[in-house]
């Protein structure tokens, strides 16, 4: 009997090890499982019984006390190495090692989590082993090391179904909900940084903001999404960070709706009728703001009128002839700017990358003495640049006519007294062509005691002259309006939006002038491509070094080493 | 310190005194060569086509596309090589009985199981650096993030001294090679797919049981992150590994 009783032994072990498992995997313990356990109990004992004499005979030799003491010790090592991974899991830290930081979070994202002053709930539902769950948990795992406010839960829908049905769960690919006490956020398409973020930002901001794009005037399409020259994909990111984007037309809307904070004039091609302009200036004066982007040669009359805000747009075209801001493969036209092109300023100080431009025109201050509105000059070319007026000729630097380097080509102003505007009272000429200057002639007795000097005055007006005369409805003026001019659009379409830092220099814009100061900084970064294209002669020098130099080097040095070893 | 450096280059010598040794290297720089061509041609194709795609341009980044493809076909080679690296680190010298006159030096055992251990990480080593000039080539055509170039590396070196370390333990079990190489590689199976089982599994501790496997924690530093949680494993793992292979040399000496 005693031969047999260490193949009980060994089935007895092996049912308790199976009854083990399963006790340790399964929710509910089933019937059959509990009775192979307490068989495998009793075969165990009985072959332990049975072998008690040579078990005992064992235990009291040398060699078993060492081996006692040696898994003793074992033990002791995997209890610890245990305890030091739940520490380590525990209080996990994690260095980014890339040189572009690709797994760092913005500082966008870190200043929006870090100001979070209200608990957020991000549920997660996601099935097991599904590739964006992962990602995602990794990423929030980031999140969660900036603020105590933020507490993360992954639910697996199958499992969960309770949660799953509480926060109304249906889509099979992962659904994200942001929940701020009664407020939730949902996310069921993409789980990347901008989109979360983007998501607590329209959770915990409490307000939409309202950008109105104008039309009418050939303007830049918002809704296109697809050619190069839309803003599409700009509309999209507003749309992300909780803006609501509408359309205007002034012209046949009869006024700038007042719900608009922003209103953006993208380039249009027909010029702005004096009543439309009038519509604008009110839109600021009561304290509204303006986003202006023209590109060379558009809309004298509306460029003129910037002139009350204190602002002048050069007729001429920016060429710039430092290598280092120029663009690899572009022509002059092209402009980079980075580093101390930005002056100090809430828009450009957290950019630390660079802004491309395309074909610009220059933006400046009008009059340095001009009370009631500030005006900046925030972003210039290098010195070696000019803005070149007779851009329909071969370019070369006319001293006295062209602006040298460094030009500015994006202007804020700052209303401080809306009567300076002075809406209504506004005589709008446009220059002539020898002098491409815009004039401006203001009358003082309707602008409020505003400076009735403000404007140029040597310039000479012999072109067409429109009154603005068009009925200016009553209105609180009210300080604080905000005036953007750029002198370019290509920056923000959809074909350099996402190039460079162009995008922040647009969302830190419009943060700006809607007073969303904690939203002004870099956004996640995109990735940096690292794409490449072998040429037929490229490929074969790879898959020679690869499979026949590489491998051969390798066998030569067995080869020496086989004939040295012979040769001793 | 002196004796386990005199272990460790003996070790070391061994490996390029036997075919074993340069067969496990010219294997590895075939196997990972070709690979490297296969998957350099498939990304090439992949990134041409996706030139043409004005919406496909982010997706195709030799970072995030090509080196984890890569990369994760190294540890299925490791898989193999280790148990054959290690397999005779204890295995040969107990069956030619050379172990008692190591045994009989005034040495003692943790200083021949580390010096043995650094003996062969140093020869995995050597092989790694036979791979350099990978990254060499995609610098040529590319631009590689040199984050993530080390990060995998540095996750192949810690993959590979785990798989090491269970082979050496495997190895100080039996005096016949195969069956330390058998063994070795079915407890590294086992540990390579625990992840991926654990994967489907609701309970907390077959989620537990994953992060034991060796895969869960390569993933990161391929993608150039430093997780102190995966040290802490992979140190951890290693150092059991090894002081239970410590504790089985040191029984020689009661036996």
């Amino acid at each position: 009997m005693q031969r047999f009783t260490w193949i009980l032994g060994g089935i007895g072990l092996l049912a308790v090890l199976a009854f083990g498992a399963h006790a340790a995997t399964a929710d509910v313990w089933m019937v059959q499982w509990e009775v192979a356990g307490g068989v495998g109990a009793a075969l165990l004992f009985v072959s332990l019984w049975f072998d008690r004499e040579s078990i005992r005979r064992y235990l009291q030799s040398r060699g078993a006390q060492y081996s006692a003491m040696a898994w003793a010790l074992i033990a002791v090592a995997v209890g610890v190495a245990v305890a030091a991974n739940m520490l380590a899991d525990r209080y996990d830290h994690r260095v980014d090692m890339t040189a572009s930081q690709r797994h760092a979070l913005s500082p966008q994202t870190v200043q929006v989590i870090s100001s979070l002053d209200v608990p957020v709930e991000i549920h997660a539902f996601f099935l097991p082993g599904v590739l964006e769950g992962q990602t995602l948990r990794s990423l929030l795992d980031g999140f969660s090391e900036h603020s105590a406010q933020l507490s993360v839960a992954f639910h697996d829908p199958l499992t969960e179904p309770l949660v799953a049905r509480e926060f109304d769960i249906s889509s099979e690919f992962g659904t994200v909900v942001l929940r701020a006490g009664d407020d939730t956020q949902r996310l069921e398409s993409r789980f990347d940084e901008e989109s979360l973020v983007n998501a607590l930002i329209r959770l915990t901001s409490g307000a939409d903001h309202v950008v109105c794009f104008t039309e009418g005037h050939e303007e830049i399409d918002p809704d296109d999404d697809t050619s190069a020259v839309g803003m599409g994909a700009a509309v999209v990111k507003l749309e992300g960070q909780n803006y609501t984007v509408r359309k205007v037309f002034p012209a046949r809307d009869g006024s700038i709706p007042e719900a608009c904070e922003v209103v953006v004039v993208a380039d249009p091609q027909v010029d702005w009728l004096p009543a439309e302009r009038e519509m604008l200036a009110t839109h600021v004066a009561r304290g509204g703001s303006a986003l202006v982007l023209l590109e060379p040669t558009r809309t004298p009359g509306l460029v003129a009128d910037l002139g009350r805000y204190n602002i002048l747009m050069g007729d001429d075209l920016i060429l710039e002839q430092n290598p280092s801001y120029q663009l690899v493969g572009g022509d002059a036209s092209y402009i980079v700017l980075s580093g101390e092109s930005f002056d100090f300023h809430p828009i450009t100080n957290p950019i630390r990358g660079a802004v491309l431009m395309r074909v610009a025109r220059s933006v400046a201050r009008l009059d340095p003495e001009m009370v009631g509105v500030q005006v900046q000059e925030v972003a210039k070319t290098s010195a070696f640049a000019w803005a070149e007026t007779e851009y329909d000729q071969a370019p070369e630097v006319t001293p006295g006519r062209d602006r040298l380097g460094p030009v500015p080509v994006m202007a804020v102003a700052e209303i401080t007294d809306p009567s300076i505007i002075g809406v209504g009272s506004t005589r709008v000429t446009v220059g002539a062509e020898s002098s491409r200057r815009p004039v401006i002639e203001r009358s003082t007795q309707e602008a409020g005691g505003a400076d009735a000097e403000s404007g140029p005055s040597d310039a000479v007006a012999d072109g067409a002259t429109a009154d603005s005369d068009a009925g200016v409805p009553e209105f609180t003026p009210k300080a604080g309006g905000r005036v953007v001019v750029i002198g370019d659009v290509d920056f923000a379409t959809n074909e350099l939006l996402d190039q460079f830092n162009n995008r922040d220099l647009l969302l830190n814009t419009l943060a700006w002038m809607v007073g969303e100061d904690d939203q002004v900084s870099i956004r996640g970064a995109a990735g940096s491509g690292g794409r490449f294209a072998m040429t037929e002669a490229q490929f074969l020098i790879v898959s020679l070094l690869s499979i026949l130099i590489a491998p051969g080097l390798a066998v030569m040095g067995g080869v020496g080493a086989w004939r040295e070893r012979r040769r001793r | 310190m002196n004796a386990i450096l005199a272990i460790a280059r003996r070790e070391l010598d061994s490996y390029f005194a036997t075919p074993l040794g340069w067969v496990a290297l010219t294997g590895f720089v075939f196997i990972t060569g070709f690979f490297f061509t296969f998957f350099l041609f498939q990304f090439n194709q992949y990134a041409v086509s996706a030139g043409f795609d004005p919406y496909g341009g982010g997706a195709v980044d030799l970072n995030e596309v090509l080196l984890p493809m890569f990369f994760g076909n190294w540890m299925v080679v490791l898989l193999l090589m280790c148990p054959a690296i290690s397999m005779r680190i204890f295995a040969e010298d107990i069956h030619q009985r050379s172990f008692e006159l190591l045994l009989s030096s005034p040495v003692g055992s943790g200083a021949i199981v580390l010096g043995k251990f650094l003996g062969a990480m140093g020869f995995m080593a050597v092989t790694f650096a036979a791979t350099l000039y990978q990254p060499a080539v995609l610098y040529w055509l590319g631009a590689p993030d040199p984050g993530v170039i080390t990060g995998s590396y540095l996750s192949m070196l810690l993959f590979s001294a785990c798989c090491i370390s269970v082979g050496m333990l495997a190895s100080a079990f039996t005096r016949s090679q195969v069956i330390a190489f058998m063994t070795t590689f079915a407890i590294l199976l086992v540990l390579f797919l625990l992840p991926g089982l654990a994967e489907g599994a609701s309970s907390d501790w077959m989620q537990a049981l994953g992060e034991v496997g060796m895969g869960s924690h390569v993933e990161d530093f391929g993608k150039g992150l430093l997780h102190t949680r995966h040290v802490v494993y992979f140190v951890t793992f290693i150092g059991v590994c090894l002081f239970a292979t410590q504790q089985r040399v040191e029984s020689f000496r009661w036996r």
